[in-house]
């Protein structure tokens, strides 16, 4: 993840702003995983949207629907 | 306002007014005194209610899974402080206040519950190895148990009328549940470390350190030389549920970077 700009770090970034550091990446692991059946550091940018849809109940769940959509709108204008 | 500039408010405020209780409402007579001392309570109490109701109503109350626990908290909160207004105002009818409190502490076991599992609702588990989990989780049974039982054993020995030794027990009970429920609390609190969100779930985790101490101040708290710990444990429950309130609201407001 040595790449600022690969997919696993931008979520890595956005998600550590309310999971901490130790958490996102372990949460970026399990969806990536559920969602697209690979690990983080082979997540491509068309895979954003679908990898964007398994974790919005995740973060609505800890920060509310709306912050949740905000926080996927960051994160897919970032890679798009 | 960041996270940490209100939690430090809290702090704060929990020292000036138990100083203020302690040094200057003591000193003065009754019946000035008496009107002081319960209306710092109840605008403690109620601070805490209008806190936790604003960040419920901010998540649309029981529609999202974190305004749940908000609208819950706000209830036991508010019914706390109509309870408390009414014994002190004189107003005193047996059934509706142990009506209250039945409620009161189901909605706080409600709440806790749902603050506890949100971690594991949302699809993530918590940090670190299983050993520690377990651990964290008998160490909170036994402070739970410690805590609690000589509440219980007062009620055992009461001669209070059936409806209100039940509202008595059910409350302990859920002192109990609420004292547990620390565990997934420090739990969520040590995985999301660092991250905004951990502002929410350590100060919810203080408040119930502030119950904890509002429960043993008048049995245990008096065997090791602290005394008048009861407001002190009030006073801290109180402010640290409306800094988690505004802490939630923020990390729902802005980016979380900036909080």
């Amino acid at each position: 993840m040595s790449d600022p700009t690969s997919v696993a770090a931008v979520f890595t970034r956005h998600l550590a702003a309310y999971l901490g550091q130790h958490t996102a990446p372990m949460a970026l692991k399990t969806f990536a995983k559920q969602a697209l059946g690979v690990a983080p550091d082979q997540l491509k940018r068309p895979d954003t949207a679908k990898l964007l849809e398994a974790m919005r109940p995740m973060l609505s769940t800890l920060v509310g629907k709306q912050r949740a959509e905000e926080v996927a709108a960051l994160i897919q204008r970032e890679l798009a | 306002m960041t996270s940490k500039m209100v939690t430090v408010l809290a702090v704060v405020a929990v020292v000036v007014l138990t100083v203020a209780d302690a040094f200057v409402v003591y000193r003065l007579e009754d019946p000035t005194r008496f009107v002081a001392h319960a209306t710092l309570r109840a605008v403690a109490l109620g601070l805490a209610a209008v806190a936790a109701a604003l960040t419920a109503s901010r998540f649309g109350g029981f529609s999202e899974y974190v305004g749940r626990g908000w609208t819950l908290l706000s209830i036991f909160y508010a019914l706390l402080t109509i309870s408390y207004v009414l014994n002190r105002a004189g107003i005193k009818i047996p059934a509706l206040a142990d009506s209250m409190t039945i409620a009161g502490n189901l909605a706080a076991i409600g709440a806790f519950w749902l603050f506890g599992q949100a971690l594991r609702r949302a699809g993530l588990q918590f940090y670190g190895p299983a050993g520690v989990k377990v651990a964290v989780f008998v160490a909170a049974v036994a402070v739970a148990a410690l805590v609690v039982t000589p509440t219980i054993l007062d009620i055992v020995r009461s001669n209070a009328g059936g409806f209100s030794r039940t509202a008595d027990f059910i409350s302990a009970f859920a002192d109990m549940l609420t004292f547990i429920l620390i565990a997934p609390l420090l739990l969520t609190l040590w995985s999301l470390r660092g991250g905004q969100l951990s502002w929410v779930y350590g100060l919810l985790a203080l408040s119930t350190i502030g119950w904890m101490i509002n429960t043993v101040a008048d049995d245990l708290l008096p065997r090791i030389a602290v005394r008048d710990a009861q407001m002190t444990g009030l006073f801290l429950a109180c402010m640290a549920v409306a800094a988690a309130a505004y802490s939630q609201l923020a990390v729902s407001r802005v980016e979380a970077a900036s909080v």
